[in-house]
């Protein structure tokens, strides 16, 4: 078990979580919370990937992929919130209501 | 001709109609193009009655290389095609004149007949396939240009079979092609007897095609579209439009390339049985238009059957070919002089001079399409006689016999026809204007000379002697039965008609209704009011499933069941 | 004079002049409508300056910022990013045309034509980005870009549904995209390169070569709604503006159909994929079916539009199963194909139901009766849109499902034709559905009056997907060009 087959584990253990997390727990917050850790789980495969060189300086390729990975997803939780705030103040409500998941009509 | 002038003739002929179409949309030029319309069939015209040697154009750039062009059987089907269209817009430019909808209609009868002009010089399957569908859905628009609910339901059970037969069509095509290795019509219909799935591919392509030319037991929506369109329109759909399913069958079928006896007894059977149904089922209408709808598909049983004789004996094939266009056009010309007919009738209880015009009028038709002596329909019926002997199915005695009787009953129908028209009943009829005179008489003309077109039955029914003697004995025996009939009912003052039938029905069903009373037995089960097919259970369960769907967590096990799927597989 | 003119970076200009205008607009919110009209006009020239250069001339390929690949970014040319720049020019210009119409000046909710325009154009600048990006990283980071802007575009309308419905398709899409991104790092673990042509060329059959198939091909199926992950469609695609509605289901889903179809014959032929697409095809299957039924019930008219847009992906979804060996370029071209004229056709469509919705106030299919008076040219639209999607000749779609059926008798999978023909009937039948209104003569009291810019353009569209079909050699050969297939395309066409 190298550390960077650790971090690779962690990463995909963290993914996990986050989509099940993401599935099924009903407060808007914690949905944008789940898909951050689910981005993290993700980048910790990267930096895994990276690390796994002999060189001790590790892949750069996959740190600038990691650093464009933060910023889109912080773009997307600031949208996200943006978006649960306004919910907020509409309906009062931080959960996609029910009638919504089920009609449309 | 020289060739530039015909090639350019010939893209012309499906395009000029098209080209009014695009003027007719513009406000400044509206008045004129409104004019013009009626002659926009006049390219074909001019294309058939003069046609150059080989007349075809190739066009690689459009539609994956399209193939236009004029044949033998091309040029009679492109004739009839194009002298109906001619004759119902002149008739129709009158007709129309104070319809509010008038625009709506000459666009839809301007693609209407670009479609059908055009699958006449349609040499590949995919330009043929084009033109037949742009046909058979701006038809549609004809079919319910006076909005009433008759006309309505009318279109909708067209559209419904007009889609089932483009689907048909499109599954019967690609095989053909496929097997063809060629998208040429000559190249499928010679490869079609080798293909793999022969059989189902000619089943398809009879249905697809059948459902344009009424063939029982998809007729149903004959009877009620061509009675619903406007007059005009009904005489195209009845007497050209009807013409471009034979045209697809003439086509694509393996004849004149290979024996198939069972095809050929399938469809002898069955223009034998629309022969006799069509007559059968006119015999009981009291509306003209409808009356002459089944008359149409009666008629077009006769060509369905010297198809079927063509599939006993290729060989003979290139005779048998002229005699099948010869009747396309006869009939064709008949039937629409009939339905530009029903137009005129207000003219036959006017006394005068009009009167006697009108009745010859009606008349002439009629007597062609029951096939007395030296009309079109007697030289139609000797063309065919000859072939009677190569039928698998009958003997050729037998066969004759059932002709006869076919003629008779066609006799019969004309005859109920001239006494419907002539009934005070109609007397409403308003007088017909000079523009729906203009039509018929054209039509009437091309009815009367039809019978001596170059050309048609010097190679088939020139050797053997025409005995006008067996023209006419049906129509005589026919003649004399509809007197008789008439004679007799009209001393009871009674109609000769299908109420009989009709109360028959009626009384029937009031005692299958009292005797469930009798037995308490519940009602049958009836569709609550205002449910509509959209609402059927089926459609209802899998609303429910899809709103189960839309839930994130049961959508997110849909995800994640894919993902192992895809990472197991 | 021409040589100057062939050889400007013409791809470069397509990603850089959106989103440069995108600022601009946010900037200056009284001038958008101006800016977001002069890049509609410019983008169409330099998409067509494009396509010339690359067919006239043998220009070096442009690299971005002139580093070399692998660690450059290398702008694709190919035929598959040519065609798609130039449908979604034209769709761009014809949705930003009819937007000056949708969101007037003098409108009661200003925030709606503020925000519109800068998003609008961001939107297109990613898409642009995403068609001509060569590398998967770059592709998930423009996929990511298409995304966002779609999210803020749904969410204008501002109402609980709207925002309901943006949320939801965020979460979805990052949902996507993530497990998308998953994938790809597996493979830059294996190979060290993002770069589709040289993954292609290295790639070894290996399990977690496959694992890294399966995440890619999991997050873009997500993307692109196809069935059963295509819950998120018909609300988003509903919610939106009748601009944004004909912009998501025109250019956002084929966005990530894009990707997949690039990763599929260029870097995943390596890889064992014939059960995944067989899978693929089985679940096409099932949407073209699933979503006509679902369209025949809906009761409005935008919903029955986006439910049709589920069936059309069911189809494009077919290419997988069909492209086997002998009929790979076959099944190429009729995915290609069917996007491009799907992608006018259902814009079209989508747009004239915004216009019925915006001058009758509802969508409501029994609301359509005498839409747009005697001879209306919504309803002539319409029609013509609508041949496409039901696939009548002469349309683009026509051909495509012409070429999938003869693709799937070559390779002997004959059930695949009586799924197209049923879609076919549905397809038909749901059409027909909204027609029979349209065609009702029902006097109205008034007839609204609607500027032409949400009349004429949309015309344009749905001829335009006529043509498709009509002159079919053009968009083909096009296509065609550096094709990662190569073969016979149908009977009597071997380009």
């Amino acid at each position: 078990m190298t550390t960077p087959l650790l971090y690779a584990g962690g990463g995909i253990l963290l993914f996990s979580i986050g989509l099940h997390a993401l599935l099924i727990r009903r407060h808007l917050l914690r949905k944008i919370l789940a898909i951050n850790i689910m981005g993290s789980g993700v980048f910790m495969v990267f930096i895994a990937i990276g690390a796994r060189g002999t060189d001790a300086v590790g892949d750069p390729v996959t740190q600038v992929m990691v650093l464009t990975g933060i910023v889109v997803s912080l773009c997307f939780t600031a949208v996200a919130i943006a978006l649960t705030i306004r919910m907020h103040n509409l309906t009062n409500c931080t959960t996609f209501a029910t009638d919504e998941e089920s009609s449309l009509d | 001709m020289s060739a530039t002038v015909s090639t350019a003739m010939l893209l012309l002929v499906p395009v000029f109609p098209l080209l009014l179409i695009g003027a007719l949309t513009v406000t400044r030029v509206r008045h004129m193009a409104l004019a013009m319309c009626p002659l926009a069939p006049l390219p074909g015209l001019v294309l058939a009655l003069f046609p150059a040697a080989n007349v075809s154009v190739a066009m690689p750039w459009l539609l994956v290389g399209s193939h236009w062009g004029m044949d033998h059987t091309g040029q009679i089907f492109l004739l009839l095609t194009a002298l109906l269209w001619l004759a119902a817009g002149i008739y129709a430019r009158s007709y129309t004149r104070n319809s509010p909808q008038r625009l709506r209609f000459w666009i839809f009868f301007l693609l209407c007949m670009s479609g059908n002009l055009g699958l006449t010089l349609a040499l590949d399957m995919i330009s043929f396939y084009l033109f037949f569908t742009l046909m058979s859905f701006a038809a549609y628009g004809l079919i319910i240009h006076d909005n009433t609910p008759f006309a309505l339901r009318a279109g909708r059970i067209y559209l419904w079979l007009v889609i089932l037969g483009e689907v048909l069509l499109f599954a019967a095509l690609l095989p053909a092609a496929r097997a063809a290795d060629s998208l040429l019509l000559r190249d499928v219909a010679a490869t079609l007897a080798n293909a793999e799935g022969m059989n189902l591919i000619l089943a398809l392509l009879l249905v697809a095609l059948g459902i344009k030319m009424g063939a029982v037991p998809l007729h149903f929506w004959l009877p009620l579209a061509h009675p619903a369109a406007p007059i005009p329109a009904s005489a195209v759909l009845s007497g050209a439009m009807i013409k471009a399913g034979l045209l697809g069958l003439l086509r694509l079928f393996p004849l004149g390339f290979a024996t198939l006896p069972g095809w050929s007894a399938t469809l002898l059977s069955l223009g034998l049985l629309m022969a006799f149904f069509g007559v059968l089922m006119g015999l009981l209408q009291k509306q003209p238009k409808t009356l002459l709808a089944y008359s149409s598909i009666s008629q077009i049983g006769f060509p369905l059957m010297a198809i079927g004789l063509g599939l006993a004996a290729p060989q003979q094939w290139p005779l048998l070919a002229p005699v099948v266009g010869f009747y396309a056009l006869h009939h064709g010309l008949a039937k629409g002089a009939l339905f530009l007919g029903v137009g005129m009738t207000g003219h036959l209880n006017s006394p005068g001079l009009m009167r006697h015009v009108t009745l010859a009028g009606l008349m002439l038709p009629a007597l062609a399409l029951a096939g007395a002596p030296f009309t079109s329909g007697a030289l139609a019926k000797a063309g065919l006689k000859p072939f009677l002997m190569l039928s698998p199915l009958l003997d050729e005695s037998l066969l004759t016999l059932l002709l006869g009787g076919a003629a008779v009953g066609t006799t019969l129908l004309m005859g109920r026809l001239l006494l419907i028209l002539w009934s005070p009943a109609r007397a409403a009829v308003k007088a017909a204007t000079s523009g729906m005179w203009g039509g018929w008489s054209l039509l009437l003309l091309a009815v009367v000379l039809v019978s001596s077109y170059p050309g048609v039955l010097t190679s088939s029914a020139a050797g053997a002697d025409l005995k006008w003697i067996d023209a006419l004995w049906p129509v005589a025996g026919g003649a004399i039965i509809t007197l008789l009939g008439w004679y007799s009912t009209r001393k009871r003052g009674a109609h000769l008609g299908a109420k009989d039938l009709d109360v028959l029905l009626d009384a029937l069903l009031r005692r299958l209704a009292n005797l469930a009373a009798a037995l308490k037995l519940p009602p049958p089960p009836r569709l609550p009011r205002g449910a509509r097919w959209q609402n059927l259970p089926l459609l209802l369960l899998l609303q429910d499933s899809e709103q189960q769907l839309r839930q994130l967590s049961v959508a997110g096990v849909m995800f994640i069941l894919l993902l192992l799927a895809l990472l197991l597989l | 004079m021409t040589e100057l003119f062939l050889h400007q970076q013409w791809l470069i200009w397509l990603t850089l002049l959106p989103l440069g205008a995108a600022v601009a607009a946010f900037l200056a919110p009284q001038q958008a409508r101006w800016i977001g009209l002069a890049t509609a006009l410019l983008l169409p020239v330099c998409a067509l300056a494009g396509i010339l250069s690359v067919t006239l001339t043998h220009a070096d390929p442009i690299t971005a910022g002139g580093w070399p690949t692998p660690l450059g970014i290398e702008l694709r040319r190919d035929g598959l990013a040519l065609v798609m720049l130039a449908v979604t020019a034209l769709v761009g210009f014809i949705i930003s045309c009819y937007a000056l119409g949708y969101f007037p000046v003098h409108d009661r909710h200003y925030d709606k034509v503020r925000y519109f325009w800068p998003l609008w154009l961001f939107l297109w600048g990613s898409c642009n980005a995403l068609f001509v990006s060569g590398d998967l990283f770059n592709l998930y980071v423009t996929l990511e870009l298409v995304t966002l802007s779609s999210v803020a575009l749904i969410a204008l309308e501002g109402g609980k549904q709207a925002l309901a419905a943006a949320l939801r398709y965020l979460f979805i899409g990052l949902l996507g995209s993530l497990s998308y991104l998953l994938g790809v790092g597996l493979l830059y673990g294996s190979y060290a390169t993002v770069d589709i042509a040289l993954l292609g060329e290295m790639i070894s059959a290996t399990r977690l070569n496959h694992a890294a198939m399966a995440l890619m091909v999991a997050g873009l199926v997500l993307k692109s709604a196809l069935f059963p992950l295509h819950f998120w469609l018909p609300q988003a695609h509903t919610m939106a503006p009748a601009p944004v509605s004909a912009a998501l289901s025109a250019l956002v889903v084929k966005a990530a159909y894009v990707i997949l179809l690039r990763l599929w014959f260029e870097v995943f032929p390596a890889l064992d994929t014939f059960a995944v697409g067989h899978l693929l095809g089985l679940l096409g299957s099932i949407a073209i079916v699933w979503g006509s039924l679902m369209a025949l019930r809906q009761e409005r008219l935008k919903l029955l539009i986006a439910y049709s847009t589920v069936a059309q992906i069911g189809y494009l979804y077919l290419v997988f199963p069909l492209a086997q060996p002998e009929t790979m370029a076959a099944a190429w071209t009729g995915g290609v194909l069917l996007m491009m004229t799907h992608a006018c056709g259902k814009s079209a469509m989508f747009m004239v139901a915004g216009t019925i919705h915006h001058t009758a106030g509802s969508d409501r299919l029994s609301r359509l009766a005498g839409a747009g008076g005697p001879v209306g040219v919504l309803a002539v639209v319409f029609t013509l849109a609508a041949t496409t999607i039901i696939g009548l000749p002469p349309s683009g779609g026509f051909f495509a499902k012409w070429i999938f059926i003869n693709a799937a008798l070559v390779t002997g999978q004959w059930w695949y034709l009586p799924i197209i023909l049923s879609g076919t009937l549905l397809a038909a039948a749901y059409i027909a559905r909204v027609l029979g209104w349209a065609f009702l003569d029902v006097k109205r009291s008034s007839y609204p009056v609607i500027p032409w810019v949400m009349k004429w353009p949309p015309l344009v569209l749905s001829v335009i997907a006529l043509l498709f079909g009509l002159i079919a050699y053009e968009p083909i050969q096009i296509a065609l060009i550096g094709a990662p297939v190569h073969g016979s395309i149908m009977v009597e066409m071997t380009p």
